[in-house]
């Protein structure tokens, strides 16, 4: 179709002017996201209720034209580029909080807000949204439903599909309907579980439905700090043998430390080769006892010192270091790859010294945040992306390094998703037969394949 | 010509087809034409192609738990039996994985499990603790009282093996905890009761064994106060394991000593971080006092654990008490536990019914039990008139009701899965899709899938 006209059509849809982009500049900005893939779209669309979705996916439909649905575009596979042109549909004015039902512990909103906001407006309550992706102040909750968002908190609570109990989606045709509810166990086959982490392939969700709950009483964090890598991750085993549940196991490595210090200055020392953060949560009882022990097992690994934070300025010092990781780091260099390849814990430090000898091997520098409670490994490859033979070079350590992750036994991602990026790599984990199911789900959301389409899936032959 | 081609497959020893021998197997009154014991998941492949080619339908069969959920079956040619896959097939404490074959039971993983190092389990507590398989409670998505605090199948699987309808075998997620790569296939799997695949095998995260369990029954005179009860301890901090409200007929049949002025129970089981556990307790009891409770029974050791494995059990001490006995199941909002109960108790009096309810009150289900010893005939017309009616209040409350098990002549008059919603045409295109000839389990799940 002429981009002229689907422009217009657009227009008529939304009847505001301001809320229908198609500048040069625009076509620009939307090509992007924190991947290392760019695309272009023909047009972007902001609409502002579900009705608006479902008129712009008929036309979509109508017309055989992509339509890629997006947030903030934190996404880090290429998720969220419009690789074959298209609508690109940018949720920023759907982002109100439609309920907050504390009685039954409940909230509904729409997939525009930023998940940190979500739960700014729970606290009042006393209520939290578990999930925590690091990027929870500007990603959004539509972008965590696609994208089945982990982060440091779920090694005990668990990862976005954990927390969501339903959405309101917008079929490939315009059609709407809700799956899931408010009410646990509805019989038939568990479509919000499959519609999370589909990555905005399957439908386009307008409302999400998620579980909420009272928040924990009281939270203990400690920082360790180590000589060796080794010695880290040997303690993070020895928590989980321990019988220990911590919230949250992060471990951060050198590189990473000196850009956290360059950046937000949480106060890691430069010369560790390593520190983990661990925070327990839940009832205060027995929390003191738990957290000796933590300090004991980190002793035991020989670790240099443990911090305790006193306060809450002391813990939000902590996480600052943690969540300002990625941030920090992408100062060292001109750009980064983030891959998220996954294994099981007790495979993590022999992964990780293989890690280490593959950025030796390209002489590209790899700082590593991880969450070590999940095996879930962030190696941000450092590069400059204005050098063309780095950015090939660089695609291939990420290609390798989820290499030893599947080698390993693990996969190939554990909470960015597949995207573009990782398409090539879907083979080291899955069969032709596994590939072939999961297109038959794909065709029965989207069979005319306009919905966010060449992503997850290799094409066919 | 069936048998012969399924023999080869599966060898002499491993197929039956001698009626005296299928009537083990019997389902809603019918019988299967012929049982096959397939070595392993390369059999079943082989097995699932011959069907395919011969249009016969298939159903998978762990140890014959769940043959009462579901509607009468619309075909039934073959079973494929899982009991010769009953193996472990990973066990690893560093990761606090475990993949179990789908033939073996629960109740063997646990063992094994609480065996190794420090002790572990599994944090699952479904019904019929000791016979059901790890196939058969991931394809009925069953789950137990202490899902309030670790939750349900589904927050518990990282992988599942299963033969697709086609023959192929394929392989959803993996054993770490956290994967995004690919859509989620396991979630299809998990409840869709056999008619998207037969389970292989299952890999479960696994926890170490709480330092301390307890269990307080507080016992209370009115649905108020149990309601008064039980929202006061869903908005607390506390994180007990089970938030349980039984009846007076279900403490009736599971024989507890409660005094007269007793009419509910509402059991809370605790477990975790010792302090933690101790603290729950204590404020449990205040909270108790605070709603007007008229006793309190504390269950330690041995009686704590006979008492939540009889009451997950339930569904087979009906099964076996009462020949006509019906199971069902609503879901509603979490906060409405007593309003359902209550509704409940009203209508059954009204329709001259005798119930137990138990209500797993911190997620918003309730099962109930319809005591029917000697026949159900007169009272058929009846018991549609309460099911109609209480499936129309849990609609109300954004649930549904499900019948896990009843009589014939009871499912041939109600849709034994409530009432469709919206997606159900979403859910029908899967199964088109995945299974466009129909041959797994046809007829028994949600609008007749």
């Amino acid at each position: 179709m002429e981009k002229e006209n689907m422009i217009s059509a657009l227009k008529e849809i939304i009847k505001d002017e301001r809320y229908v982009l198609s500048s040069d500049v625009d076509l620009l900005l939307y090509g992007y996201d924190a991947s290392l893939y760019r695309g272009k779209p023909d047009v972007i669309v902001l609409p502002n209720t579900t009705a608006e979705v479902s008129e712009i996916m008929k036309f979509a439909y109508r017309e055989k034209i992509p339509v890629v649905a997006r947030g903030s575009g934190t996404n880090l596979t290429g998720g969220s580029i419009p690789g074959k042109g298209g609508i690109v549909i940018h949720f920023s004015r759907m982002d109100r909080v439609i309920e907050i039902d504390i009685e039954n512990q409940r909230a509904i909103v729409e997939p525009g807000i930023f998940t940190l906001d979500f739960k700014n407006r729970l606290a009042p309550y006393g209520f939290v949204y578990q999930p925590d992706p690091a990027s929870e102040s500007v990603s959004t909750m539509g972008g965590n439903f696609a994208e089945n968002s982990g982060g440091p908190l779920c090694f005990k609570y668990g990862v976005t599909t954990n927390h969501m109990l339903g959405a309101e989606v917008v079929l490939y045709n315009g059609e709407m309907t809700w799956v899931g509810g408010k009410a646990l166990d509805n019989p038939g086959y568990d479509l919000t579980g499959l519609l999370v982490g589909s990555e905005g392939t399957l439908a386009i969700a307008t409302k999400l439905l998620v579980r909420i709950m009272p928040a924990p009483e009281a939270r203990k964090t400690l920082l360790a700090i180590f000589d060796t890598l080794k010695d880290a991750a040997n303690t993070v085993s020895d928590i989980i043998e321990d019988g220990i549940i911590p919230a949250t196991l992060e471990m951060l490595d050198k590189l990473t430390i000196e850009a956290v210090e360059a950046s937000v200055h949480a106060g890691y020392p430069l010369d560790a080769e390593a520190v983990l953060l661990i925070e327990l949560d839940g009832l205060k009882d027995g929390m003191e006892r738990l957290a000796d022990r933590i300090i004991e097992l980190c002793k035991q690994n020989k670790a240099r010192d443990v911090k305790a934070a006193k306060n809450e300025d002391e813990r939000a010092l902590l996480w600052a270091g943690r969540k300002g990781a990625f941030g920090a780091v992408a100062r060292l260099e001109t750009s980064y790859l983030c891959n998220d390849g996954t294994v099981p814990r007790n495979k993590l430090p022999e992964v990780l010294e293989k890690v280490v000898a593959v950025g030796k091997r390209y002489n590209l520098r790899i700082a590593n945040v991880f969450h070590a409670g999940d095996g879930n490994l962030h190696p941000l490859v450092l590069f400059d992306d204005r050098n063309k033979a780095d950015l090939e070079k660089v695609k291939l350590v990420g290609s390798e390094i989820l290499k030893i992750c599947a080698e390993a036994g693990g996969t190939i991602s554990g909470e960015h998703g597949i995207g573009t990026e990782k398409i090539k790599e879907m083979g080291l984990i899955f069969s032709d037969e596994d590939i072939s199911l999961l297109r038959k789900v794909k065709t029965v959301f989207d069979p005319e394949e306009i919905i966010n389409p060449g992503k997850i899936l290799p094409e066919t032959a | 010509m069936m048998f012969s081609k399924a023999e080869e497959i599966v060898g002499r020893d491993y197929i039956i087809n001698d009626p005296g021998r299928l009537k083990d197997f019997t389902v809603d009154g019918k019988l299967p034409r012929v049982v096959v014991y397939p070595a392993n998941v390369e059999e079943i492949s082989q097995v699932i192609k011959l069907a395919n080619k011969e249009d016969w339908t298939v159903m998978p069969w762990g140890a014959g738990t769940k043959r009462g959920m579901g509607g009468i079956p619309r075909k039934f040619d073959m079973v494929i039996s899982l009991s010769r896959l009953n193996r472990i097939l990973e066990l690893e404490l560093g990761n606090l994985h475990f993949t179990g074959q789908a033939g073996m039971t629960l109740h063997e993983a646990q063992e094994t499990l609480a065996g190794k190092g420090r002790g572990y389990f599994i944090r699952l507590n479904p019904p019929f603790s000791k016979s059901a398989t790890l196939g058969g409670i991931v394809a009925a998505n069953s789950s137990g009282p202490s899902r309030f605090l670790y939750g349900s199948t589904r927050d518990m699987i990282l992988g599942i093996g299963f033969v697709a309808p086609n023959g192929d075998i394929i392989r959803a997620g993996g054993r770490t905890a956290k994967n995004v790569s690919g859509y989620d296939i396991g979630k299809l799997i998990i409840g869709s009761l056999g008619t998207l695949g037969i389970i292989s095998d299952v890999t479960f995260k696994f926890l170490p064994l709480p330092e301390k369990s307890a269990t307080l029954a507080v016992i209370l005179s009115s649905l108020e106060d149990t309601h008064d009860f039980t929202s006061g301890m869903l908005n607390s901090n506390l994180f007990p394991a089970s938030i349980e409200i039984l009846n007076t007929t279900a403490m009736h049949e599971l024989s507890m000593d409660i005094p007269d002025n007793g009419k509910y129970v509402v059991a809370i089981c605790t477990e975790g971080v010792k302090e933690s556990v101790d603290r729950q307790l204590k404020d449990v009891e205040e909270m108790g006092k605070g709603s007007n409770a008229v006793g309190v029974r504390s269950y330690l050791g041995e009686d704590h654990v006979n008492f939540w494995e009889s009451l997950s059990d339930f569904p087979k001490i009906v099964a076996e008490r009462y020949p006509y006995g019906i199971a069902c199941k609503s879901n509603f909002l979490i906060s409405k536990p007593a309003e359902m109960v209550k509704l409940w108790e009203d209508r059954a009096i009204k329709n001259g019914l005798s119930c137990a309810l138990i209500s797993r009150a911190g997620n918003g289900v309730l099962y109930s039990y319809i005591l029917l010893k000697d026949s159900i005939t007169e009272h058929l017309d009846a018991l549609v008139n309460h099911l109609e009616d209480m499936t129309e209040e849990a609609v109300k409350r954004d649930g549904n009701l499900v019948i896990e098990f009843a009589p014939i002549a009871l499912k041939e008059r109600l849709s034994v899965w409530g009432r469709l919603r919206d997606d159900f045409k979403i859910m029908q295109g899967l199964k088109k899709q995945i299974d466009p000839a129909g041959i797994l389990n046809p007829g028994r799940f949600i609008g007749g899938i």
